[in-house]
């Protein structure tokens, strides 16, 4: 069974249609790259999949289970299956590092049955873990820094060890290295790199196109709200048979 | 001048002073809590909610203080020639009024100068909205909003003096009546 499955997702923003009929699958492990110019509607796509635009037809489904259009109505919690990395990334300024990625867990928490009699074990638990995705991301050091301490490839590492204190099955990725100076982008990359590694099935939404195509397993070429073009890397980086991909490659490597 | 006209002068001031005080701080308690319902009505998601407090925001914010106190003194007797209401009642009254609305408005400032994104974040992590709220907009609501607050304090600490329009004894009252009365005029200062 495919971990992702997208059908026929549509969505307009008043008279514009911004995705037109998309649908796609993942497995489960694999890592899709999303491509297209400004406006082509990968944003909206990632929204649209991460609950955030409700779209206008369609399904969607992670491991089995309806994110939307599935026949037992909206928000059955599937959508916490899916994480989210933002290209600003949204971080709570009155937390730490480690404040950030904790939060979300600790309030996730107070709805478990037990968290009465175990709140001090469940914290504790919530922030070893905590601590260990920082380690992760490379941030072990940085754990007591506030955001604006920190810089924007470090809070972008933060943003990431925050989306996957939730264990999502799948990470979603929007060009989350297009707010960053370019030599702060190393460092998030890696980062993505080391996660792949680990088997995480990923989405990545990115103009990075060397990255791209050293991390994708699979590459989608979006243009105008559908996709274009899909396929192994090789073939849609090294010979791509549509006319806009080949337009869009060839305005990105002069 | 002797020593018994002094206090008996110090006393009347105190006096006004205590009506001043009790404007400053009846208006203050009571429009702090109001100005927050004023503003979640104007964000409000059901329509009618929203325009209504907007439009009570539009014409509180159109039209002077000295108004709204003059039309909640003497409108009711007017309209319905119902008593009026006592004078400082509906000094009150409009004071809670057209500070509620100023409040609700450094409010909703405060809250929309928060990025979008991190309510976003907050959704997709899972949290709720009163949750995020309490966790995550509050406290950089509160910061943010602070200066303009004390501002609007000060500001209403000098708009008490507005009270004496319909002859509430309250000190610059009390005191030009000295200077009337007695053609004296230090007791202003
Ligand atoms: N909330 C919105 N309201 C109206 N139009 C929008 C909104 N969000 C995106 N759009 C439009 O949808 C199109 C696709 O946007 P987006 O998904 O952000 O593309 P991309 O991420 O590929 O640059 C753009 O033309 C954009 O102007
Ligand atoms: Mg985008």
């Amino acid at each position: 069974m495919p971990i992702l499955e997208v059908k026929n997702l549509k969505k307009s923003f008043g008279a514009s249609r911004v995705l037109e009929d998309i649908s796609l699958t993942m497995e489960k492990g694999e890592v899709l790259v999303i491509l297209g110019s400004s406006g082509s509607g990968k944003t909206t796509l990632l929204r649209c999949l991460n609950s955030l635009e409700t779209p206008d037809e369609g399904s969607a489904a992670v491991d089995g289970e309806y994110i939307f259009g599935g026949p037992q109505g909206p928000d059955s919690g599937a959508r916490f299956k899916l994480g989210l990395v933002f290209q600003q990334f949204n971080l709570f300024p009155q937390y730490t590092a480690l404040g950030n990625v904790e939060l979300a867990p600790n309030m996730m928490a107070k709805k478990l049955p037990d968290y009465r009699q175990h709140r001090r074990d469940i914290l504790q638990r919530n922030r070893a873990k905590a601590l260990e995705l920082l380690g992760e991301v490379g941030l072990a050091d940085r754990a007591d820094f506030y955001p604006h301490q920190l810089s924007g490839g470090q809070q972008q590492r933060v943003a990431i060890a925050r989306a996957l204190a939730l264990d999502p099955q799948i990470l979603c990725f929007d060009e989350p290295t297009s707010a960053l100076d370019p030599e702060l982008t190393g460092e998030v990359l890696r980062v993505i790199r080391e996660l792949k590694t680990r088997g995480r099935t990923m989405i990545v939404v990115t103009h990075e196109l060397e990255f791209a195509r050293g991390i994708a397993d699979r590459v989608i070429f979006m243009d105008g709200g559908v996709i274009a073009e899909q396929g192994a890397p090789e073939q849609v980086f090294g010979n791509p048979s549509n006319q806009r991909t080949r337009a869009f490659f060839s305005s990105y490597r002069r | 001048m002797s020593l018994d006209f002094f206090l008996e002068v110090t006393l009347k001031l105190l006096k006004g002073f205590s009506f001043t005080a009790e404007i400053f701080f009846v208006t203050l308690l009571f429009s702090l809590p109001l100005g927050l319902v004023v503003m979640l009505g104007s964000r409000s998601r059901f329509r009618p909610v929203a325009l209504l407090t907007r439009a009570f925001v539009w014409v509180i914010r159109g039209t002077p203080l000295m108004l709204q106190i003059f039309i909640v003194f003497y409108g009711p007797g007017l309209l319905w020639e119902s008593t009026m209401l006592p004078r400082m009642t509906a000094v009150l009254v409009a004071f809670v009024i057209n500070y509620a609305r100023y409040f609700s408005e450094i409010y909703r400032g405060g809250i929309e100068a928060i990025p979008r994104g991190q309510q976003e974040a907050a959704q997709v992590l899972g949290m709720s909205r009163a949750g995020t709220f309490f966790k995550v907009t509050l406290l950089q609501v509160v910061k943010r909003i602070l200066p303009a607050m004390g501002n609007e304090i000060i500001t209403l600490a000098k708009d008490t003096a507005l009270a004496n329009t319909i002859a509430i004894k309250e000190v610059t009252m009390a005191a030009k009546e000295f200077i009337a009365t007695e053609a004296v005029l230090w007791p202003l200062f």
